[in-house]
């Protein structure tokens, strides 16, 4: 009886006394049974026969409904949690399909390449059982030339991702004749990693796609699988601009699932400093896996994999104990492929015991059930959380989830509400396909793809970005129709997943050699690896000599310091627009484009550790400008919130709407399923604009991704969410916990923590007054 | 989005300073007919260019095999062949880039050149422009053109399928660079046609124009009707054929080795030899001793070929001095010569060009099958 002895470990670990300490919460998702629906009648004999040598007499309820949709030929998405067997919702239509039909085709979109292979040998399994001698092949980046004509040609499902179909399919059409002509099924896996820049772009791929189809004549239907999140038909509908219809109810069986909600002990109450959540991490997973237990320990960067991999193997290794022969592999992107298809085997037959992961592993593949998953610090969204709870969990017994927070806002904040993870109340995933940038580009795309004819349909401002181009010489208007007129291929300068093609490349000049060690965007770059700045890659300082940026080069030296640089960044705004002013009353909330110009021109030198400041430098670099979206909350002199500001001293009014500032750009991602760093703030005590006290949020990328609209609506959920965050902080007057990190010029204000704590409930008072609950 | 993104995008484009395009519009069609040019349909113009072939003409039948190993057996006239260019708004491939400019060279029968060029006024008639271009193509026994097997035909077919034009069947394609490169790679190192050009016809272009210029010039024409540039693409498309034409009757009597011009002789026997193989082997022969032993090597493939074996080994002493040369020598030593000390000598010196080769390069698999031949070849001729 396994599943008996791991659920007795399980109990053990969760009473034994060094993790007890730390635990804040236990939740249980309670069991589930399975629900099953037959299989459908008319289900080609094929292909009924080889789902019965599988094994597979039923259908799970939602694979079911998935055939039912798919025949009627409605586009649909599906919501599945890990191991619901979703591949099925879609191999099994697409495969009936094709076999009824010859001339069908099927396009299969994975938002990586690993996931694409995966998805093949899965397929090709089917297909030998089924005795199908369709060819599906893999075209992308690495697929070899004779391989390519061959898929062209002759493939019935193309499995790729968006990037190639961008780069390499659409612009080349005409030797896709046939495939476009039949194709079918659009499948698109994993459609929640499609949000922010990178699914605002895929949208405009997909309207692309959806045109060349209908140049050759089809009219494929969608079929999208998306793990939780809060908006899934919304995403959906968004991403390929149809009305889409959603199957939610999920049939496969669920075995009871435990979530610990682990908060590192305080080690100095006053200022809030915690033991390290890597750390006790690695000690709850020592823990599981010295008792057995398959163990899989998420961290937040590569760098934290290697180390904490390295460190419980070194525990393991002593010789003294009987723990050597637990071996613990860590896994990240960048491994070669067989590397991971080592450890994805060794997982699955259990000769690896353990993982360290970044979020490499949370996307769908296949390492059989693991029975504990330890989540060291907020992975950054609801929909990660779950994903990566769901890694933990086999057919039968129990399994267990310990999330152990970090010290941020953010965390602390789930730790004090788990109610809110358990609720499921994921967040939703936004993109804006018409952000001004990125639409143009697909425009010059599509163009180069096919002419643009009058009155054609293709996003929502077609016309002003024809004109726009037109003027710009890029396009040419005759006789009814916009031509490409340009010697460049356009999609070769767009990049789905960067915010621009050209980025920095750091060069290791260390003992004469020339090697690249990383890359970086340009406005970043400026901020991080500016001349005689520290840059840290692998654990290892670097100084620059020399940030080249009309080369795009940074060269680095390797060097041992004792202190780490920080640029002092200032930024200018100027307001362009004040498009949208969804409330008003109390405050003036606004919604408008911006011009940000950030300047650094001096840095501070911080010793490691102790944070000590022990000099300044000066920057050389010419300020970098942006136009994007943002939000601004205006104190217009007639809510409460604004007579509290001005009842303050100036600098202690300047203090509080710092640690305002702060505590809304750390609890926003809780609302807006985006990265800290996608949000710039600035705060203005007489702001140049309205000259008014003013904080304004913008998005980082250019253009915006519709952060700055979601950020209007959501002001309230994230102020109330912050104002909890305050009141259950242990620290006394304000810590890198709640408010941050105060400036120096601030320190004679000792207890910022009440005047925010202030500040946001007023700013709520006044929002309720408005109307704007 | 509650905003106009027209007025976004000004705003982006004032911060760009992106430069408003000129929109002068003057009269292109007065143009092209001062040029020379004629209107065949609206938007389409084509236009003629005779001039004296320079070249010895071919009055007999072409072997094609000579430039293809994929037509052996087929012939022409040099009449009934033609050559093929275009000229194009881009250097990429994909949907986007087309051709806007063909030229169609043929000979006539008293030796002149005569070039056809099709020009299109515009985008919007390009089916037009590509129907015309058809039906020239159609009508010869074969095309010619240089580098178009990776270049001009692949284009043509995806204008063809982008106008929704079926091609039909289409003659023979011949990709002289195919030929150019066997002939003039060691010589010449880069193939170009103006290379070739210049080395094979002695000729120099005044005021040519790149290649890489030309999609702005045409830009600029559509826009502007600046002309003066235009006519340099014109220019460039004609020349580009006659040389085509002019070449393809040399590099034909090269191959026959009724023209001896510089070029590399295995190269030369390697096209002789889908045409006949007794004169490749002529080649080859010629070449023996004289080179750094590549002949040799071409030689001794052709007659393994033919199983003579005999022959083959007789070669020997012409190999160059690499571990096969020696090894061969070797054995030539021993089978021909009958004098097993030679034999083992050169079998010495292969297996120290060998060791040498693994130390320097890595160890591969063949290497050490033919180290482990070559120690007991030494073994056993030491047993003597
Ligand atoms: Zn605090």
């Amino acid at each position: 009886m396994k599943t008996a002895k791991t659920d007795n470990k399980i109990k053990e670990f969760l009473s034994d006394a060094d993790v007890a300490i730390g635990l804040k919460s236990i939740k249980k998702l309670p069991a589930q049974a399975a629900s099953f629906a037959e299989l459908p009648e008319n289900l080609n004999a094929g292909l009924a026969a080889a789902m019965k040598a599988r094994a597979y007499e039923k259908l799970y309820i939602h694979q079911r409904k998935a055939w039912d949709f798919a025949m009627q030929r409605r586009d649909f998405v599906v919501l599945t949690p890990t191991a619901s067997g979703k591949t099925l919702c879609y191999n099994l239509p697409v495969l009936h399909t094709l076999m009824e039909d010859p001339e069908a085709r099927a396009l299969y979109l994975f938002p990586t390449k690993a996931l694409s292979q995966d998805q093949q040998a899965e397929l090709n399994e089917l297909l030998e059982s089924a005795e199908l001698k369709f060819p599906a092949v893999t075209y992308d980046g690495d697929t070899p030339r004779a391989q390519r004509k061959m898929a062209r040609e002759s493939a019935r499902i193309v499995i790729s991702n968006p990037d190639m179909l961008h780069s390499g399919i659409l612009p080349n059409h005409t030797k896709w004749i046939q495939f476009f002509a039949g194709l079918k099924f659009i499948v698109i896996d994993e459609m929640h990693s499609y949000r922010g820049v990178f699914g605002s772009h895929v949208a405009n791929v997909f309207r692309r796609l959806l045109r060349i189809a209908r140049h050759y004549g089809s009219d494929p239907v969608f079929i999208l699988c998306s793990a939780t999140i809060g908006n899934p038909v919304e995403l959906a509908e968004a991403l390929v601009g149809r009305k889409i219809d959603a199957i939610t109810e999920n049939g496969a069986p669920r075995p009871e699932k435990i979530i610990a909600f682990y908060n590192p002990p305080l080690v100095d109450p006053v200022q809030g400093i915690r033991r390290s959540s890597a750390d006790e991490s690695m000690r709850l997973s020592a823990k599981l896996l010295e008792k057995g237990v398959r163990t899989i320990l998420f961290a937040r960067s590569r760098l934290k994999v290697e180390i904490l991999a390295s460190y419980l193997n070194k525990r393991f290794s002593n010789i003294y104990n009987n723990n050597n022969n637990i071996r613990v592999e860590p896994y990240r992107s960048g491994l070669l492929p067989n590397e991971r298809r080592n450890i994805e085997k060794g997982l699955r037959d259990g000769t690896v015991s353990g993982v360290v992961s970044t979020n490499a592993l949370e996307l769908g593949i296949d390492i059989g059930g693991l029975d504990a998953a330890i989540l060291a610090a907020w992975p950054g969204s609801m929909s990660s959380f779950w994903q990566q709870a769901g890694r933990a969990g086999r057919r039968q017994g129990q399994s267990l989830v310990v999330f152990v927070a970090s010290a941020s806002p953010l965390d602390q904040f789930y730790i004090e509400n788990p109610e809110r993870c358990m609720e499921a109340k994921a967040e939703s995933a936004r993109i804006d396909p018409e952000n001004p940038y990125i639409y143009t580009d697909h425009v010059k795309c599509a163009a180069f793809e096919l002419p643009f004819k009058e009155g054609e349909v293709f996003g929502s401002e077609l016309e002003s970005v024809l004109d726009f181009l037109t003027e710009g010489g890029v396009l040419r208007q005759s006789g009814g129709r916009w031509f490409w007129a340009s010697a460049s291929y356009p999609a070769e300068k767009i990049s789905l997943r960067s915010a621009s093609a050209d980025n920095i490349v750091i060069v290791d000049t260390t003992k004469g050699q020339n090697s690249v060690i990383g890359e970086m965007d340009i406005p970043s770059a400026k901020e991080l690896v500016f001349d005689d700045a520290i840059y840290i890659h692998k654990g290892r300082q670097y100084v620059v000599q020399k940030l080249d940026i009309e080369n795009r080069h940074c060269f680095v030296e390797a060097r041992e310091t004792n202190y780490y640089t920080d640029a002092v960044v200032k930024n200018d705004l100027k307001l362009l627009s004040e498009d949208e002013k969804p409330f008003g009353g109390l405050l003036d909330l606004v919604v408008g484009d911006i011009l940000v110009r950030s300047s650094a021109e001096k840095y501070k030198k911080l010793r490691f550790h102790s944070n000590e400041n022990i000099g300044y430098g000066e920057i050389f670099l010419p300020p970098e400008e942006m136009q994007t979206r943002t939000f601004a909350i205006v104190f217009n002199n007639k809510g409460q919130a604004a007579l509290f500001l001005q009842s303050l001293g100036e600098m202690e009014s300047a203090s509080c709407l710092a640690g305002f500032t702060s505590m809304l750009r750390s609890m926003a991602p809780l609302e807006l399923l985006c990265d800290y760093q996608d949000l710039g703030t600035a705060w203005r005590l007489r702001d140049d604009h309205f000259l008014l006290p003013s904080v304004y949020i913008w998005d980082r990328y250019p253009g915006g991704t519709g952060l700055a609209e979601a950020m209007a609506q959501k002001l309230d959920a994230i102020l109330s969410a912050a104002y909890k965050r305050l009141e259950h902080c242990d620290c006394q007057y304000g810590c890198p916990s709640c408010i941050g990190v105060a400036e120096e010029r601030f320190s004679n204000f000792k207890d910022r923590k009440a005047s925010v704590n202030r500040l946001i409930k007023l700013v709520l008072t006044d929002l309720h007054a408005s109307g704007q609950g | 989005m509650g905003t106009s993104l027209r007025a976004r995008l000004e705003r982006i484009r004032s911060m760009e300073k992106q430069p408003k395009a000129a929109a002068l519009q003057t009269d292109k069609q007065e143009k092209l007919s001062a040029a020379g040019w004629q209107q065949t349909a609206d938007g389409l113009w084509e236009r003629q260019d005779k001039s004296h072939s320079l070249a010895a003409f071919e009055t007999s039948a072409i072997k094609l095999a000579a430039f293809s190993k994929n037509l052996a057996g087929r012939e022409a006239l040099l009449n009934n062949l033609c050559f093929f260019d275009f000229e194009t708004s881009g250097l990429s491939g994909g949907s986007g880039n087309i051709a806007f400019l063909a030229a169609v060279g043929s000979f006539t029968n008293n030796g002149d050149f005569v070039v056809r060029q099709l020009f299109m006024e515009d985008y919007p008639y390009e089916a037009a422009f590509l129907n015309s271009l058809l039906s020239l193509l159609k009508k010869p026994a074969a095309i010619v053109t240089y580098n178009g097997a990776s270049f001009d035909m692949p284009l043509l077919n995806v204008r063809l399928a982008m106008n929704q034009i079926s091609p039909g069947k289409l003659p023979a394609h011949i990709d002289l660079l195919h030929a150019a490169r066997r002939l003039f790679r060691k010589t010449l190192g880069d193939c170009s046609l103006k290379s070739l050009e210049t080395e094979l016809l002695g000729l120099f272009r005044h005021n040519d124009i790149p290649g890489s210029e030309v999609p702005a010039v045409w830009f600029d024409f559509l826009k502007t009707g600046n002309m003066a540039k235009m006519e340099n693409v014109f220019r460039h498309n004609a020349l580009d054929v006659m040389s085509l034409g002019r070449l393809f009757v040399i590099i034909y009597n090269a191959i026959l080795g009724k023209v001896i011009c510089t070029c590399d002789e295995v190269g030369l026997a390697s096209l002789q030899n889908s045409l006949d193989p007794q004169m490749a082997e002529n080649t080859l022969k010629d070449k023996l001793g004289k080179d750094d032993g590549r002949a040799a090597m071409a030689l001794a493939k052709l007659y393994s070929k033919n199983n003579r074996k005999t022959e083959r080994l007789a070669l020997a002493p012409y190999y160059p001095e690499n571990f096969h040369g020696f090894y061969a020598r070797s054995i030539y030593a021993e089978k021909l010569l009958l004098d097993s000390k030679a034999s083992l000598l050169y079998a010495e010196r292969a297996l120290g060009v060998l060791k040498a080769d693994a130390e320097r390069f890595g160890n591969t698999k063949t290497r050490s099958i033919m180290l482990d031949r070559v120690r007991r070849k030494i073994i056993r001729l030491k047993g003597y």
